[in-house]
């Protein structure tokens, strides 16, 4: 009974947190600068793990779909299904997690960190908005960013499904791509790319909310860190799932 | 501020890299769907869609050149495609073009096919309308199978039944099958027409030759065939022969004719010979007109016949007489010996 209302208090806090991000986005002065900052820190630092991680996805994907599809005679539909998997789902997903893991722990960590040891408290004394320099730039640097990251993390992963591809069964860079975009359509690629938005606007709203409210102590920037990423990683697959129902809805697949 | 300028640049990579990923990706998409790209749009009218959908490829001559636009119910039997080309085909497409349905592999999606008309025509333009040719379906194709089966069965019976009928029945076939004596009877038959033949042929050589004589040669049919001369020489010959013989025939009836009036008088005088017999009241007319003379004439051979049996009573009474018993005993014997002798 506790827990539920715990969960309760903890979601309507999150909600207000969201809403307060919205209120305070488009209210002057903005921190652009910060923003720019905070785009390079969460994006560029991300590159390189989306990419191995989405050129280790593509490889894999082959490998394990791959004879399954020989037994069936269908080895040419290899790509379409290679690029429909990798499009729609795989690429989104496996970056998301992935950013949850590393922005999300690192912006809960920090907030969290700035809260123990009074630097918001600080900030706020010296007339500087602190959830607007700190809550804002984050949340809208993660949100822009992602999309980005997943349209890198599907070109990568692509390309290591080619790479697979043409070493088990000589396919050519432009048949491969032909057939991926053969198949692909806009109802695959739209909400995939508008679903990679909320994704990064959910994985820096939990970041920042579990970190710009943490408990006092060495303990609790720990405890931030660790449920900003849980939370955000079950919030990612409920976004998921909503978002395919609502794409399911729109283009009546 | 070096530090933030350079990660600014990288930031400004970053995003740029991203987004042209993202362009060429929508890019690449709508190329295929032929999104971008001046297009131009046809239509052609269908009974049955079969399964096609917006977006589904259009293909001429086994090449991607569009896809269908549209697809509208215009009424409860027919359907309207709109189709949407490539500009850089219709040069190529023909206003006799002829649109069909068809399926990309055996599972693959429905597709539209465009084949070129018979004959020539103007190039399609924008907004046209081209022929559908609607081939059979996927059941129509079954059922026609079926029934195709159906036959063969049918067939296949029959041809079972002839088979017995050649193996067990007393048919020509049958004979020329199991038979063996037939072989041997139609190779001696072969033999025999290969001789007759190869007679004929003989026969046909020499006949050649004796007509390659007759025409070559001055024999008589030579001159029969060849000769015009012959001919007027017949023609004579025949005259000649018409004139004697008419001649000799005259005289020839004229003295039959006299015979023939002979005949007559003399048997005219034969009727009243025969006259006289009957009338004339002489013997031989009573002998045979006269019944009172036949009865005496039966009485007398009556009389005769009575006389000869009482002679012969008169004669076994003579051979039982005393005076002529010895004679008439010495003549048996002499005729019993004679049989004897007669056969020993």
């Amino acid at each position: 009974m506790n827990g539920v209302k715990l969960f309760l208090q903890e979601a309507g806090e999150t909600y207000r947190f969201g809403i307060k991000f919205f209120r305070e986005l488009f209210k002057p002065p903005f921190e652009f600068r910060e923003f720019l900052r905070q785009c390079y820190i969460l994006g560029n630092k991300s590159i390189f793990l989306v990419a191995i991680t989405g050129f280790i996805m593509g490889v894999v994907l082959t490998l394990q779909t791959r004879p399954t599809m020989v037994e069936f005679g269908a080895e040419a539909y290899m790509p379409s299904m290679i690029g429909i998997a990798i499009v729609r789902e795989i690429g989104p997903m496996i970056t998301a997690l992935i950013c949850a893991g590393k922005i999300g722990s690192s912006i809960g960590a920090e907030l969290g960190s700035m809260k123990v040891t009074e630097q918001i408290d600080a900030m706020e004394v010296s007339g500087t908005n602190p959830f607007k320099y700190l809550v804002v730039t984050r949340i809208l640097a993660i949100t822009l960013v992602l999309p980005l990251l997943v349209v890198i993390a599907d070109s990568v992963s692509l390309f290591g499904s080619y790479l697979m591809e043409n070493l088990k069964g000589q396919v050519s860079f432009t048949l491969f791509f032909t057939k991926v975009f053969e198949v692909l359509e806009f109802s695959d690629i739209i909400p995939s790319f508008v679903k990679s938005f909320f994704f990064g606007f959910a994985i820096g709203l939990i970041g920042c909310y579990k970190g710009y409210t943490s408990k006092k102590g060495t303990a609790g920037v720990g405890r931030a860190a660790n449920s900003a990423v849980v939370i955000a990683s079950l919030l990612l697959f409920i976004i998921d799932f909503i978002a395919v129902m609502i794409s399911d809805i729109f283009y009546e697949l | 501020m070096k530090r933030e300028k350079l990660s600014s640049v990288r930031l400004g990579l970053f995003v740029v890299i991203g987004s042209l990923l993202l362009i060429a990706g929508i890019y690449f998409v709508g190329a295929n769907k032929s999104l971008f790209g001046s297009n131009i749009n046809i239509s052609t009218i269908f009974t049955n869609a079969g399964g096609l959908q917006a977006g589904n490829n259009v293909r001429y001559a086994g090449i991607n050149v569009g896809t269908v636009r549209d697809i509208v119910i215009i009424s409860d039997s027919t359907v309207r495609l709109d189709l949407k080309l490539l500009n850089r085909v219709q040069p190529f497409i023909r206003k006799n073009a002829v649109a069909s349905l068809s399926i990309d592999g055996i599972v693959g999606s429905a597709l539209v096919n465009i084949t070129p008309g018979n004959g020539n025509a103007p190039v399609i333009e924008d907004g046209d309308f081209i022929e559908a040719a609607e081939l059979p379906g996927t059941a129509d194709l079954i059922a026609t199978l079926g029934s195709t089966n159906e036959n063969i069965a049918l067939f296949a019976r029959d041809l079972l039944e002839i088979s017995d009928r050649v193996k067990s029945g007393p048919g020509t076939v049958n004979l020329l099958l199991q038979d063996s004596t037939v072989s041997t009877d139609i190779r001696s038959l072969v033999k025999n027409l290969t001789q007759s033949s190869m007679l004929t042929i003989s026969m046909i050589q020499r006949l050649n030759t004796t007509l390659g004589q007759i025409e070559k040669q001055q024999g008589l049919l030579n001159r029969i065939i060849y000769d015009t001369v012959v001919m007027s020489n017949l023609k004579e010959l025949s005259i000649s022969l018409n004139e004697s013989i008419s001649g000799k025939l005259d005289s020839l009836m004229k003295a039959l004719n006299q015979t023939g009036t002979n005949l007559q008088e003399s048997t005219s005088k034969f009727d009243t010979l025969l006259d006289d017999i009957k009338y004339g009241g002489g013997p031989i007319g009573d002998l045979i007109y006269d019944d009172t003379s036949a009865q005496v004439i039966k009485n007398t051979l009556k009389n005769i016949e009575q006389g000869t049996a009482r002679f012969n009573e008169d004669m076994e009474a003579l051979q039982h007489n005393f005076l002529l018993r010895r004679f008439f005993r010495k003549q048996r014997k002499d005729s019993l010996k004679a049989s004897r002798n007669g056969k020993p």
